[in-house]
This record gives C-alpha cells, sequence and structure tokens, in this order.
C-alpha cells in the first residue's frame, strides 16, 4: 500500500477514535448520530473521511465548544468524585 | 379541549406565549423568544427526545413522543421550554443486498427532502410554566436499556375532570438528569416565593426547603420526584402571578434606565389575546420584558391556593403594541423598544 493509502488509514481511525471520543451531548448538540458515524469511520475508511470532516466535524466543535463546562455534566470519579 | 403542551409554531404566528412558546428573531441564539419572567440566567440543554404522558388509571399513556432528534431545552426563571426544528426528519427505509441498499439510500434521501420540506419554517415548541409545575423527577442511566431522563408534571382540567400529564425529556448520557432536575425545582421553587407572597405558611416552608433541595437519587430504571407544596391547573389565566403586592420584585428586576419614564399603574402592563383551547375571561397581568425598566407595578401576589387553582380576572387593559422599526412585541407604557432601542411614541 501506499505512503498515501496509510496516511488516510491513519487519519480514518484517528478520527473514528476522536469522534469516539466525543460526549453524548455533543453529538445530540450537533444533531448527528454518533453510532453510524463511529462504524462509518472505522470500517469504511475514504468513504467516510470527507463528508465527515465537512458535515460533521465543524458541527462537534461548535457543539463541544458551547457545552464546555456545562454544569450538568457527569463528572467522572476521580480527584473531583461524583456529584 | 384538552391541553397540549407541544405544538408546532412558524415564523408568521401571530399571537402570545401564554400557553405554547413564541419563536425569537432569526438573529437571537434562542430559538424561543424569552419573556419578562424568563430573566438572565438562562440555561440550555440539549435533548435527544420528548414524550406527553397522561397518567390513567396508575398508569402511563404515550400522547405524543419524537425520538432522536435534537431538542433545545430552555431552563429559565419562569419556565422550562423546549424547541425543536427538524421533529420531522424522514427516512428509515431499509435495504438489503446491493440494489436493495441503493434502493434505500434513494428513498431514504428522497423521504428526509419531503420531512424538511414539511417542516420548512416551522419549529416544535412547548413550555411548562412553573405555575403549573406540580412536579420534577429524574431518572439516571444504569444499564444499556435505560436513559438519563427528567419529567415534569402537571394538570389540566378536562370535562370536568382533572387530568395529569407528564412531560418526559430524554437527556445525553452524560449529562446528570438529576442535576437538571435539581436546577429546574430551585427556580421554581424560588419563583413560588418571589410571586406568591400570601402563601399559607405551609407552602412558604415547603418552597423555601425545595429552593436547597437536594439533587434526586433515583433508583434503578426508576423514577424519583419532587413535588410542588401547590400548583394551577394549566390554563392562560393561571400562566402568569397575578398583581404583586407593593414592593415585591422579580428577581432579575433592573433599576430604571435613565430615560425610562417612572412606573405606571398596574393595568398599564396587560397581555391581551391569550390564545388557549379553552376560552379565557379576560387577559393575564404580565409586566415587561427583564431587560426594560423595572416596574414597581411587577404582579405576583396571588396565592396559589389549594390544588384545582384559582380562577381569576385581573383587569384588563390598553392592547399590545410593536415596534414600527423591527415589529418586535412592546409591553404599552415602554417608551422605547427593548430590542432596537427606537422611539415608540
Amino acid at each position: 500500500m501506499s505512503a498515501v493509502g496509510w496516511i488516510i488509514i491513519i487519519l480514518n481511525i484517528a478520527l473514528a477514535v476522536d469522534a469516539g471520543r466525543r460526549p453524548a451531548s455533543d453529538w445530540a448538540a450537533a444533531d448527528r448520530n454518533k453510532a453510524f458515524w463511529v462504524v462509518l469511520l472505522a470500517f469504511l475508511g475514504i468513504v467516510a473521511f470527507v463528508p465527515y470532516v465537512i458535515g460533521v466535524l465543524p458541527r462537534l466543535a461548535e457543539a463541544g465548544r458551547v457545552s464546555r463546562g456545562s454544569p450538568f455534566e457527569k463528572r467522572s470519579a476521580g480527584s473531583f468524585g461524583k456529584r | 379541549m384538552s391541553f397540549n403542551v407541544l405544538t408546532i409554531r412558524s415564523g408568521l404566528d401571530a399571537g402570545d406565549d401564554v400557553l405554547h412558546p413564541m419563536l425569537s428573531d432569526a438573529a437571537i441564539p434562542e430559538i424561543i423568544a424569552m419573556d419578562g419572567f424568563d430573566g438572565r440566567n438562562v440555561m440550555k440543554v440539549v435533548a435527544t427526545g420528548v414524550r406527553v404522558l397522561e397518567i390513567r388509571a396508575g398508569d402511563l399513556k404515550t400522547l405524543a413522543q419524537f425520538r432522536e432528534v435534537k431538542i433545545d431545552v430552555y431552563i429559565t426563571d419562569g419556565r422550562l421550554a423546549l424547541a425543536c426544528e427538524k421533529y420531522d426528519k424522514g427516512g428509515g427505509w431499509v435495504g438489503f443486498g446491493g440494489a436493495g441498499l441503493l434502493v434505500a439510500v434513494t428513498a431514504n434521501a428522497v423521504s428526509k427532502a419531503r420531512a424538511a420540506s414539511r417542516r420548512r419554517g416551522r419549529i416544535l415548541v412547548g413550555h411548562i410554566r412553573y405555575p403549573w409545575l406540580k412536579s420534577v423527577g429524574a431518572s439516571s442511566k444504569s444499564g444499556w436499556a435505560s436513559s438519563e431522563a427528567i419529567r415534569l408534571g402537571y394538570s389540566e382540567k378536562g370535562s370536568g375532570a382533572t387530568v395529569h400529564k407528564l412531560l418526559e425529556l430524554t437527556l445525553p448520557k452524560n449529562i446528570d438528569a438529576a442535576l437538571v432536575a435539581q436546577e429546574i425545582v430551585h427556580r421554581a421553587a424560588a419563583y413560588r416565593l418571589a410571586y406568591y407572597p400570601s402563601m399559607t405558611a405551609e407552602q412558604r416552608a415547603a418552597s423555601t426547603s425545595l429552593i436547597q433541595a437536594p439533587r434526586l437519587a433515583p433508583p434503578p430504571k426508576k423514577f424519583a420526584f419532587h413535588h410542588m407544596p401547590a400548583y394551577f391547573h394549566v390554563t392562560a389565566g393561571t400562566a402568569f402571578p397575578r398583581q404583586a403586592q407593593p414592593g415585591v420584585a422579580r428577581p432579575d428586576a433592573v433599576a430604571p434606565a435613565p430615560d425610562a419614564p417612572a412606573a405606571d399603574a398596574p393595568s398599564s402592563a396587560v397581555m391581551v389575546g391569550a390564545v388557549a383551547p379553552a376560552a379565557v375571561p379576560s387577559p393575564a397581568l404580565r409586566p415587561g420584558g427583564a431587560h426594560r425598566a423595572a416596574r414597581s407595578d411587577c404582579p405576583g401576589g396571588q396565592v396559589p391556593g389549594p390544588i384545582g387553582g384559582l380562577n381569576g380576572s385581573p383587569p384588563s387593559g390598553s392592547a399590545t403594541k410593536f415596534c414600527t422599526q423591527c415589529g418586535t412585541r412592546t409591553v404599552a407604557g415602554d417608551n422605547f423598544c427593548a430590542k432596537c432601542g427606537a422611539a415608540l411614541h
């Protein structure tokens, strides 16, 4: 496989991981289906790459920016513990 | 005719926001137009589904349901409001095999386009004003089949019988529904204390304790509730508190602007044209918006009373007017448009 192919594969995996990592509220605010896009990115590679970067990622970024620090978000058990 | 907490609004809708929210201008980030009781600290959360349930003989009957949609939920000082732009998504076609998949993709595209055309310019909206709020509940996600959800209880008088209903909102799994419910009950209790100073001592004590209500701890796959000490049946006449005792200020009352006139008599701040399934004999009393000059005529002194509400006839006043520059609704007595600042007289 060529270097370009490997780059695309790595980018897709990175995007799939990034998509999976984003909280459910960001996906809800972006009005997109998380499971659908994570599976698409993980298994269909280049087919999902362009529509995701153009149509989904900007919405997720905006939703994340708006919802950052929401007082209603659950806090995972850790240094601050659960509410 | 029974009250539907959800309705579909378009930008061309006339009327008022007594029973259902009105849409705001496109330039404003909030889809819903805020009113004088909403205050400045409006919190927003996104829900993924909404259901309207009726309690019948201990069972729950679903009256309306929208799933897998994006719903903007606004928690204000005066109500919980919601708006959903893409309430009708279309799609749902499934295909198997190469040809089937192609057909399904095409059918879904057509279906979604038709749905978009059907709902163009229209938004699903609804709200529960705090005078109507009977209870606030939350359920936490505990396992694959459950979800974070809140329920708001309200009731209405229909054909002589009282009908109890719930508005259920499904939240994303990373949102703590119990915290959302806590915020709502805190604000609702504060609203009662601020605008109903003639409550009984028992109701006042209950409302005071609700202001500091702890976070609910619902059992797995079940709801836990906070109950309001009193509530009104949903009607246009009970949407807002009545005329307040002198000196009772709104939580977000601002000092009068230098150019603003002195506050007029209470009858100068009136909402006209209440829209309701059942006819309302006279309009409710309502002050101007939070960003307008403070008025010492702010209403709010109606006693919630026992369950069943009160039938009042607040005095009527002058008609609602609109700014000639931007078309925003104004309150009689205002000299300047709250939105664009244009002089009204």
